[in-house]
């Protein structure tokens, strides 16, 4: 699976401006979606991949246990999604499912299979990529998981003494 | 002189459940700096005067960042130029328009860039010695005064201290922040009224007289009747459901467009008008592109505390190139700084110690906006290949002053940038990168509606009356005829000022 150029810029037009900081959506108390409640934009396969992503990016130690991999980022993304236009959404989708495919070749396996430290170098190295585009749109992804990881209670208690308007006070 | 006062009141969705018809003497598109001081003047002289804004009635700041841009960045805060490289553009919405979500830094224009503009103008009361004047009216008003040390924060006095030692010119920096507390969120709303935004200055000051406010309705359609606009017509939109509601039509003497320089041609294109004003609608986009640099201090920073752009610097032989403060949310900071994967954990460490300057640079590059079907602004912006030398120029220069000022390690959102232990490895670093490696952002939209005395060449005369359409004006930063340089805030209540004066003088 992979996706053209124009898709990539589509992507990363839709997540625009994380850079920045902000984008315009609401995703109050997403952590506490019950578990038995279906989501309503996300696949299984596709809620596996933005947890793996979300594990290798925010790994949990010393300064902030908690890790992206048990921040529920999946509602967050469900939550993303539910926010933007039709369109919009079915590139992130796709680009979620390029990610779990990206590694089959390389790897022999669904990039969500993978191990942390295999995930994480695999991000890191994408992060660093030539090609700009597809660059700018796993950073985008990264930095709206990052907007999340960063809300989620745990994370936002630390937070907040460093910066208070992002994290509700 | 009271410079702060109660937030100005605004008529909302709610006030439009059924359909709503006035007459005024002007109507004005947007709330934002230019509408507010085109307001200010023309409700003092007496005239009626209405203003149409697409945001909020009140301020919707909290309780988070991403509220914010939901409710006060135009479109949410995703709209992207795309060119040789892509670039978000923000711009704000609502009662105060980017007034609300900008740093409030007050630079006068430079003389040079006024002077300028009245050359091509062939008109004085567009240089820089006759607007001086309104510069200094409109400065009082808003209560601009270099940032306080007291408020000034850790961030910006790192910055002071490298540019002390660098002998540059320099320091903190002009706002418009008359109560500031130095909480360091300027950019997702003020929390204390601190800042002078327009919803707590020039427009109570025009709501002291007659002038009113219908937010949360976008405008669709400019009226035109034999050749002249009548009036205009928009629609309610609930800001948190998008519902569209009743129409309010206003017919005036005169209507004003102050949408800003996304919002102004956007609207031109959308509503069919844009053909019939000439060959130059929404062309000539300048943004006053920029990237950072993060720098590591062995004392705490706490970029969060303190005043949020509070610093600047005129780096010596590089005109147009304008360093100040770099402020942003924490993960935003992390990724800007390359803490993501196995570096996580030592970015949240180092967080409290980081610091950081933003350049930006008054640009060559120029681009197109125009309005898809559903009412977006579609945005193109392509480099000029000087501008990306400036860029780099102005982050070498930022180098220079962080390292100056005691931190160390430099690094940023700059693909193959890694982490720079010197400015010399800054430098080779930089030298072999292209626009695409920058992750770049503008904040500054303006030029897309010049003023020119040709209607080849411009939208608006230097009445800032439109060329074909009679009582058709328009007073945002989109007539700026040149990249300005500075911070745009004051210059376009400036200009909206000057055009406001030559509408009263008209009758």
């Amino acid at each position: 699976m992979s996706l053209t150029r124009r898709q990539f810029i589509k992507i990363t037009t839709a997540l625009s401006l994380m850079t920045a900081g902000g984008v315009g959506i609401e995703v109050s108390t997403w952590w506490d979606t019950p578990a038995s409640e279906p989501f309503q934009h996300l696949n299984h396969t596709e809620a596996k991949v933005v947890n793996a992503i979300g594990g290798a990016a925010f790994p949990g130690g010393d300064v902030l246990s908690l890790s992206g991999d048990t921040a529920i980022l999946d509602r967050f993304f469900d939550a993303v999604l539910n926010a933007m236009t039709a369109q919009n959404r079915n590139l992130l989708k796709l680009l979620l499912e390029a990610i779990e495919h990206y590694t089959v070749v390389s790897h022999g396996t669904y990039f969500s299979n993978l191990e942390t430290l295999e995930r994480q170098t695999l991000i890191e190295q994408w992060l660093k990529h030539d090609n700009h585009l597809f660059r700018g749109a796993i950073q985008s992804v990264i930095v709206l998981l990052g907007m999340g990881y960063t809300a989620h209670p745990e994370a936002s208690k630390h937070l907040t003494q460093f910066f208070r308007c992002g994290f509700g006070a | 002189m009271q410079t702060i006062f109660p937030p100005a009141i605004a008529y909302g969705f709610e006030d439009l459940k059924v359909n709503r018809s006035v007459e005024c003497d002007i109507v004005i598109v947007g709330a934002g700096a230019g509408g507010a001081a085109a307001a200010r003047v023309l409700s003092e002289q007496g005239l009626n005067v209405w203003i149409v804004e697409s945001g909020p009635k009140t301020s919707r700041f909290r309780p988070n960042y991403a509220h914010t841009a939901r409710y006060h960045m135009q479109e949410n805060g995703s709209m992207v130029a795309t060119g040789n490289t892509m670039m978000p553009i923000a711009a704000g919405k609502g009662v105060g328009g980017s007034t609300l979500i900008n740093s409030a830094l007050s630079f006068v224009a430079p003389d040079a860039v006024l002077d300028q503009w009245a050359d091509l103008l062939d008109d004085p009361t567009w240089g820089s010695a006759h607007l001086a004047s309104t510069f200094k009216e409109i400065s009082t008003l808003i209560g601009v005064a270099t940032t306080s040390e007291s408020v000034a924060g850790q961030n910006n006095n790192l910055i002071v201290r490298g540019i002390k030692k660098l002998g540059w010119d320099g320091g903190l920096a002009p706002r418009s922040t008359p109560n500031c507390v130095g909480c360091g969120i300027c950019y997702f709303g003020c929390p204390s009224n601190g800042k002078a935004s327009m919803n707590l200055s020039l427009l109570p000051r025009a709501q002291a007289f007659k002038c009113q406010i219908q937010a949360e309705a976008e405008v669709n359609n400019i009226l035109i009747e034999q050749g002249e606009a009548v009036g205009l017509q928009a629609v309610a939109v609930h800001p948190d459901t998008q519902e569209r509601g009743g129409t309010l039509t206003v017919r005036a003497k005169k209507v004003i467009l102050s949408a800003g320089a996304i919002g102004t041609p956007k609207l031109l294109w959308y509503s069919g008008l844009a053909e019939q004003l000439g060959p130059t609608v929404g062309k000539g986009l300048h943004v006053h592109p920029g990237s950072t640099l993060l720098a590591t201090s062995p004392e705490p920073i706490e970029m969060w505390k303190g005043a949020t752009q509070g610093a600047y610097c005129h780096p010596p032989g590089l005109p147009g190139v304008l360093p100040h403060t770099f402020s942003a949310p924490p993960e935003a900071c992390l990724l800007a700084g390359g803490f993501v994967g196995s570096s996580w954990q030592e970015g949240l460490k180092l967080l409290p110690n980081l610091c950081g300057m933003l350049v930006m640079v008054s640009d060559k590059g120029s681009g197109t906006v125009q309005a898809y079907s559903d009412g977006r602004a579609k945005i193109t912006y392509d480099f000029h290949p000087d501008d990306v030398q400036r860029i780099k120029d102005g982050l070498i220069a930022v180098g220079e002053i962080l390292l100056a000022g005691g931190a160390t390690d430099l690094r940023g959102p700059i693909h193959g940038l890694g982490v720079c232990k010197s400015i010399d490895e800054l430098r080779q670093r930089l030298s072999s990168r292209t626009i695409q490696d920058f992750t770049l952002y503008a904040a500054h939209p303006m030029s897309t509606c010049r003023m020119s005395e040709s209607p080849n060449t411009g939208v608006i005369n230097r009445n800032g009356e439109t060329h074909n359409i009679r009582n058709l004006f328009i007073a945002d930063a989109s007539i700026f005829p040149t990249s300005l340089g500075v911070n745009p805030q004051l210059s376009t209540m400036v200009c909206a000022t000057n055009i406001a004066r030559k509408i009263s003088q008209m009758g």
